[in-house]
């Protein structure tokens, strides 16, 4: 009986990863899409939004209860995401007369669910304990790891090959034969370079991998030396880490990829002819992947959760280590996505001829001669 | 009983991934959408790969979904895209007597032969479902099945996975030349 | 008779299935409310596709360059390739942790299988099939078309330059 009793609460903290990566991307997304609507502002010496906001003129409290807060904006803007989810979900939708109704309408979860599915494999902290029982701060540690991201990151070439087929508009077909195109030639520098990190960690499951980055050899000390920055795959995989960022940026399809969408040349591309909430899962797909890449990129080659000093903390109280553990990799996902804005605002695009002959003809090989090299050193 | 419901749980998954599966592979065959089609055969290979995921085959779930559902169906979608005869996506099956009658037959002998074939295997089948669930649950962690495969893929079968890259250059060749002769 | 999924594996699935659940669901909420929500008057004009402000000409379901095609087929030949070498990437160092020539051997093995590969990424590279920007001719019911020229998408085919 009493058995039984443990593994009904092993079921119910079970539950406690999936609630806290699933209200943690729903808090995280409409903050993100402030945040880069100002760093895009900052970049370009502009204000950015800072009308929307709780207090002063403008301000929600104005508006609703007359209540003016002495006429100065406090983090005005804040609330641009409310208003923008708001004015998405209550915008007409239209389906063009000559579309395909149904995969026009299926498309957008292809563009939503996949980056929500990646998070599945990634370790968001250390372990917690409840009164003896392990809490494994992860969805789900599966046995295919890393190629888990692998395959769903595949099914996302869908949102946009079915999106923009769906629409019956040229300008729609060509971004989304594009950014399939695009999608599955750089799938396979990520294969190869993933191949590698493999080889290197000698393991696919991404909780090993961070294991292997909290020590380190040491070569002043002589010995294996714990939590250090040094046990970074980084470190040790330098290119591939560089091709892996490429790639993610390219599956991502944001600038410089962002191809499929060229709003000067595609007006939109794949996503031209959607509107009203169908267009927000598009929308919000994007960021959650954005989040989804810097939460792999920090976890394959920045030490994912682990942080100098983890072993002292955890010493004297675990659980409060594996809460540092969470903001530490927190933080570093939003190194990654700060620095994906950053790129996208600083860097003109491609064109779609480069693109391809930069994936192909460059990325593929340094990926293949960083595979040889990775297997050279491990002989 | 949380075992139980767990079970019941993954049984009523079971038939959910299995209903998918045979529900999009019938919509293949009557779709007279041909871009439909290839998109409910996407749908099937998932639903395949959820089959693999119930038999322990974590690793070729994986690869089914890399290869079959990131890859080929996208092949066969940028193929329905580019030729001529499904400009708007649909075509006009042609129902003669003799695809009717060649298609039950075929289907009838693939039917036979399963149940054939399942009948022979059902006793060996259910032993070996025990001991490989015995199994699983004392080295789940310890062995994943792409380790065994790794060890098996460069040891027993080292002859065909050599021979496997050769045939795929020669499939790769192949291709691209067939599709270069098209093109110029 | 074995009970499916009794084990640790599949309850691992079955949290997959949670995450997976509870985004459809929001997502569905979304679209539920902004159903109830938003207003719903079309006009033959606003269910017209996007062409710069003109009435779109033809179908939108145009063909296109049959390079994306080529760049498909590569793509899949290379991905078995990758999906062969994961398992054996996975244990390499295991196997080359004894040293000495079954080290070698591993390593041989391995390299000729990626050589294989890079032979056949040589060869298309090579003939030029890589190659983005070339100048392309493409059997279409006009006969053989260069496509260089504009799609001429419902326009009488008479630029089209013709090839023998």
């Amino acid at each position: 009986m009493l058995s039984l009793g443990l593994d009904a609460s092993a079921v119910g903290w079970k539950l406690l990863p999936v609630l806290l990566v699933f209200g943690a991307v729903l808090a995280v997304v409409p903050l993100l899409v402030y945040l880069e609507r100002k760093v895009c502002a900052w970049i370009q010496n502009r204000v950015g939004p800072n009308r929307v906001g709780l207090l002063g003129p403008d301000g929600l409290a104005q508006g609703v209860l007359g209540f003016s807060g002495g006429g100065k904006r406090i983090l005005g803007g804040l609330l641009q995401p409310l208003a923008d989810a708001i004015k998405l979900i209550s915008k007409e939708d239209f389906i063009p007369a000559q579309a395909d109704k149904f995969l026009f309408s299926l498309a957008p979860f292809f563009a939503l669910l996949p980056p929500f599915l990646t998070f599945v494999v990634v370790p968001v902290g250390a372990d917690l304990t409840f009164g003896g029982t392990t809490v494994p701060l992860i969805v789900a540690d599966l046995g295919v790891g890393m190629l888990w991201v692998l395959s769903v990151s595949s099914l996302a070439a869908y949102g946009v090959q079915l999106g923009g087929w769906a629409s019956n508009s040229k300008f729609s077909l060509l971004g989304g034969v594009r950014a399939t195109a695009q999608m599955i030639s750089y799938e396979i520098t990520m294969g190869l370079v993933l191949l590698s990190v493999f080889m290197h960690y000698d393991s696919l499951s991404l909780r090993e991998i961070v294991q292997a980055q909290a020590t380190y050899f040491d070569p002043l000390l002589g010995r294996l030396a714990a939590n250090g920055l040094g046990s970074w795959g980084v470190w040790h995989q330098p290119l591939a880490a560089l091709l892996f960022v490429i790639c993610a940026f390219a599956e991502n399809n944001r600038l410089p990829f962002d191809m499929p969408e060229c709003e000067a040349e595609l007006v939109g591309g794949y996503h031209t002819e959607y509107s009203s909430m169908k267009f927000g899962m598009f929308f919000q797909g994007e960021y959650i992947a954005m989040l989804a890449m810097g939460a792999v990129i920090s976890t394959l080659f920045f030490g994912g959760w682990h942080y100098p000093g983890y072993a002292s903390v955890a010493a004297a109280s675990p659980n409060l280590a594996a809460l540092i553990s969470l903001a530490v990799l927190g933080a570093k996902v939003m190194i990654f996505v700060l620095f994906q804005m950053w790129v996208r605002w600083t860097l003109p695009r491609f064109r779609y001829d480069q693109v391809m002959e930069l994936g192909w003809k460059v990325l593929i090989p340094l990926a293949l001669v960083n595979l040889v090299v990775t297997a050279l050193v491990n002989l | 009983m949380v075992r139980a419901m767990h079970s019941m749980l993954a049984t009523l998954l079971f038939w959910i991934v299995v209903l998918m599966t045979v529900t999009a592979a019938t919509f293949v065959v009557v779709a007279r959408n041909i871009l439909h089609a290839a998109f409910a055969l996407a749908v099937a290979f998932l639903g395949v790969a959820g089959i693999y995921i119930f038999l322990h085959a974590d690793f070729l779930a994986a690869v089914q979904l890399i290869v079959y559902v990131g890859g080929i169906i996208v092949l066969v979608m940028f193929a329905i895209m580019f030729s001529a005869h499904t400009q708007e996506g649909t075509v006009e099956p042609r129902r003669t007597w003799l695809a009717l009658g060649g298609g039950a037959l075929v289907a009838g002998v693939v039917l036979a032969a399963t149940i054939m074939l399942i009948n022979r295997l059902q006793v060996p089948l259910a032993e070996a479902n025990a001991h490989a669930d015995a199994a699983y649950r004392t080295t789940a962690s310890a062995a994943p099945g792409e380790i065994a495969l790794g060890h098996v893929l460069l040891g027993e079968y080292l002859l065909p996975f050599e021979v496997a890259s050769i045939l795929i250059l020669a499939a790769l060749v192949g291709a691209v030349a067939i599709v270069r002769k098209e093109t110029r | 008779m074995p009970v499916l999924g009794v084990d640790t594996e599949l309850m691992q699935y079955s949290t997959v299935f949670l995450l997976l659940g509870s985004a459809v669901a929001l997502t569905f909420a979304l679209l539920t409310l902004s159903r109830l929500l938003r207003p719903y008057h079309p006009t033959p004009e606003k269910e017209m596709t996007y062409e710069c402000g003109e009435d779109p000409v033809g179908s939108g379901w145009l063909r296109f360059n049959i390079r994306f095609y080529v760049v498909a087929l590569v793509f899949v030949l290379f991905d078995v390739e990758l999906a062969l070498v994961f398992p054996i990437a996975t244990i390499f160092k295991s196997l080359t942790a004894g040293g000495g020539t079954a080290a070698l051997v591993a390593f041989a093995e391995l390299f000729f299988f990626i050589g294989v590969l890079f032979l056949g990424l040589v060869y298309i590279w090579k003939k030029g099939d890589l190659g983005w920007v070339r100048s392309f001719r493409v059997p279409t019911e006009q006969g053989i078309r260069s496509w260089e020229q504009p799609k001429q998408v419902g326009l009488a085919p008479s630029s089209a330059k013709r090839i023998s």
